[in-house]
């Protein structure tokens, strides 16, 4: 199944989704709008556009694609920016280090409550930079002791000298 | 009268130990600014501690100079890394990134800080010369101006839209749903809340935003296992435009610092805002249009020129009327009302040296964050060329900070992992980012200027289209939304 097939189809659910959602609220109390409409008009649309991408990518008309290199090509050249990225990763990717550097993020957000931000976030740099193979330039020992300068010079600046809070 | 308190104003703030206070201030300004998840905002708050001993014109300088140095200093991490520091440099990223791609940082980078100090200097100037009449004509604005203010800025999401107007919006559309999460602002009724109790003040914008660019980015540069180096290699050697440079985008950049001052006045718009219109406009005023999001340097000029002409015009409405335009300049007012003064009319007649302090204060930082920039350069820059596996995480690690601090709520951080999330597969999809921001940011305004509007009118829609201030609005942004579409149905039609 085409990627544009894929989105179309999870749009259109949301779509759904958002629409469905707005029936539970309240219709109007004193304004002349109330809290319904607005998601509803998103939900609607949503939906519309999300089928409308869906069709597009089984049927591509003679006008297709016409807004193609003329406007500003910020999601063209972010595609292409992806796509390089892809190629590059081929060539040496072992294992999906997006999804790693993910799921290290996800790790530090549950346990820096419960350990605090200095120690977790130690935890985090050395994770994060052997996932993005910096212990092949500079050894465990050395990214953990960077791990320890940068994570105890964030802690400094933020909570001794600009006075934050952190947990 | 006026060069008299002018220049008493100025005699105030030149004095050599405030001209350090706010040296500094402009130094620290822009290297938070230029850490992707960090504003101008946040360093305000963070100083705003720190004014409270000294006297009100004092700190009022110290906090202008860091609020100029925040705005400035996103220009840096947008070029470079494609990650805007703060909102306000959104637009930038656009043409900023690509030309750095393409070996021009340093030039996008000169261009970009000459555009921000003229931005700078034209809002301060503006301010001082027309904040009583501007602030008149801003408060003859309805509700349903404001809603067609809003539909018009929506319509720029046709410009965003890139390759596939239906994905860009599909995209922004998301952003509008995602902004009307939470308290529904009329009625006080929960929406889409889920029971999460978190939820119900809405999403923070800046989660959101960093999310959306920043993360994403970096998850992005994660898999570009190849590239030991986020930044591109910098050649200072063109890092300041020539003067045949300046002329031909003098028009340009007025034009987007005016479009800025005009932004910043209305209150509940921001640089980003601002940055957005101007782009979209320098787009199309441009021989080139297919050029911008490739790096054109107009587009990079406009934004900047217009980020920063937000400055002056938003301290217009927040001096004369007392209502902060957005946050930063709701901390101002904060330091005011600290020191027992109230924002407001009253201000000008009671402590004119003070709103004048303001206004030379704003002058003075436009070259202090200047000369701080055009010096400092290369150590700003250096901060961000660490290596890759030290610079993501460091660079994720200030995002976590930075969404964290805002409101000392760890929800927030899953917030900026979840649309880190959404923005990664979104972009990979070939959906772009820009419409889903300008969705999140116009789209409150849109749904609460409508709302207030209709209830005004006893459910009437018919002053929308009979008041000639939000008609003609509404024709511009008619116009805006269908031009484009219409122009490149036909030229592919015909090719």
């Amino acid at each position: 199944m085409r990627s544009d097939t894929i989105f179309g189809i999870a749009f259109a659910v949301l779509g759904i989704l958002i629409f469905g959602s707005t029936v539970t609220l309240p219709e109007r109390l004193f304004d002349y709008v109330g809290p319904r409409l607005f998601p509803q008009v998103v939900g609607v649309l949503m939906f519309v556009l999300a089928v409308g991408l869906v069709m597009k990518g089984k049927k591509p008309g003679p006008c297709a694609g016409s807004h193609a290199g003329t406007l500003p090509a910020i999601a063209e050249e972010a595609t292409a920016q992806v796509k390089e990225n892809d190629d590059r990763e081929k060539i040496g990717r072992r294992y999906p280090v997006d999804v790693a550097l993910l799921a290290l993020c996800a790790a530090f957000v549950v346990i820096l409550p419960k350990v605090g931000f200095l120690f977790s976030t130690v935890l985090f740099l050395v994770a994060s930079m052997v996932v993005l193979g910096g212990h092949r330039r500079i050894s465990i020992p050395g990214v953990v002791i960077l791990a320890i300068l940068l994570a105890g010079s964030i802690y400094l600046c933020f909570v001794k000298i600009l006075g934050v809070i952190l947990p | 009268m006026f060069t008299e308190v002018l220049a008493e104003a100025f005699l105030t703030i030149l004095k050599p130990d405030l001209l350090l206070w706010m040296m500094t201030g402009a130094a620290a300004g822009v290297l938070i600014g230029a850490l992707p998840g960090m504003t101008s905002v946040m360093a305000m708050t963070l100083l705003l501690p720190f004014t409270f001993t000294q006297s009100p014109e004092r700190g009022l300088a110290i906090l202008l100079s860091v609020y100029v140095g925040g705005m400035s200093g996103g220009l840096i991490s947008a070029i470079l890394l494609r990650m805007p520091g703060t909102p306000s440099s959104i637009a930038t990223t656009f043409d900023g990134y690509p030309m750095a791609q393409q070996g021009n940082a340093a030039r996008a980078m000169g261009l970009a800080i000459l555009s921000s100090f003229f931005g700078t200097v034209v809002g301060s100037v503006l301010l001082s010369v027309s904040a009583p009449p501007l602030a008149r004509f801003v408060l003859s604005f309805g509700s349903f101006e404001y809603f067609a203010l809003s539909v018009l800025a929506l319509s720029v999401m046709v410009s965003l839209s890139g390759r596939s107007l239906v994905k860009g919006l599909l995209s922004g559309l998301f952003g509008l749903w995602i902004a009307t999460i939470g308290t529904d602002p009329v009625e006080g009724v929960p929406r889409f809340t889920y029971g999460f109790t978190e939820l119900q003040s809405g999403l923070a914008l800046l989660p959101v935003l960093v999310g959306v660019f920043a993360v994403s980015q970096v998850l992005r540069e994660a898999n570009a296992v190849q590239k030991e180096y986020l930044l591109p290699e910098t050649d200072y050697r063109r890092f300041l435009p020539s003067i045949q440079d300046l002329f031909k985008q003098f028009g340009n950049a007025l034009r987007s610092a005016l479009v800025g001052v005009y932004v910043g006045a209305l209150p509940g718009t921001g640089g980003d805002v601002a940055g957005l219109l101007a782009y979209d406009w320098a787009r199309r005023r441009s021989r080139h249009p297919e050029r911008f999001g490739r790096g054109a340097e107009e587009g990079v000029v406009a934004a900047e020129a217009a980020n920063n002409g937000v400055i002056g015009g938003a301290l217009i409405p927040a001096l004369t009327l007392g209502i902060p335009g957005n946050a930063a300049t709701a901390i101002l007012l904060a330091g005011l009302t600290i020191h027992g003064l109230n924002p407001g009319p009253f201000l000008f007649r009671d402590h004119v040296v003070l709103v004048y302090v303001v206004f030379a204060a704003l002058f003075l930082s436009a070259f202090l964050v200047f000369t701080v920039q055009l010096t400092c350069i290369r150590l700003f820059v250096g901060t961000l060329r660490m290596p890759k596996y030290v610079l993501l995480p460091v660079v994720l690690v200030f995002c976590f900070v930075g969404s964290f601090v805002l409101n000392n709520r760890i929800f927030d951080i899953w917030v900026l992992l979840g649309f880190g999330v959404i923005g990664y597969v979104l972009e990979k999809g070939g959906f772009p980012l820009g419409p889903l921001v300008l969705g999140v940011i116009v789209g409150p305004m849109a749904e609460n200027h409508l709302r207030i509007g209709l209830m005004t009118s006893m459910g009437s829609i018919v002053p929308l289209f009979t008041r000639p201030l939000s008609l003609g609005i509404l024709c511009l942004a008619l116009a805006s939304f269908l031009g484009p579409m219409v122009r490149e149905w036909r030229k592919s039609c015909s090719a």
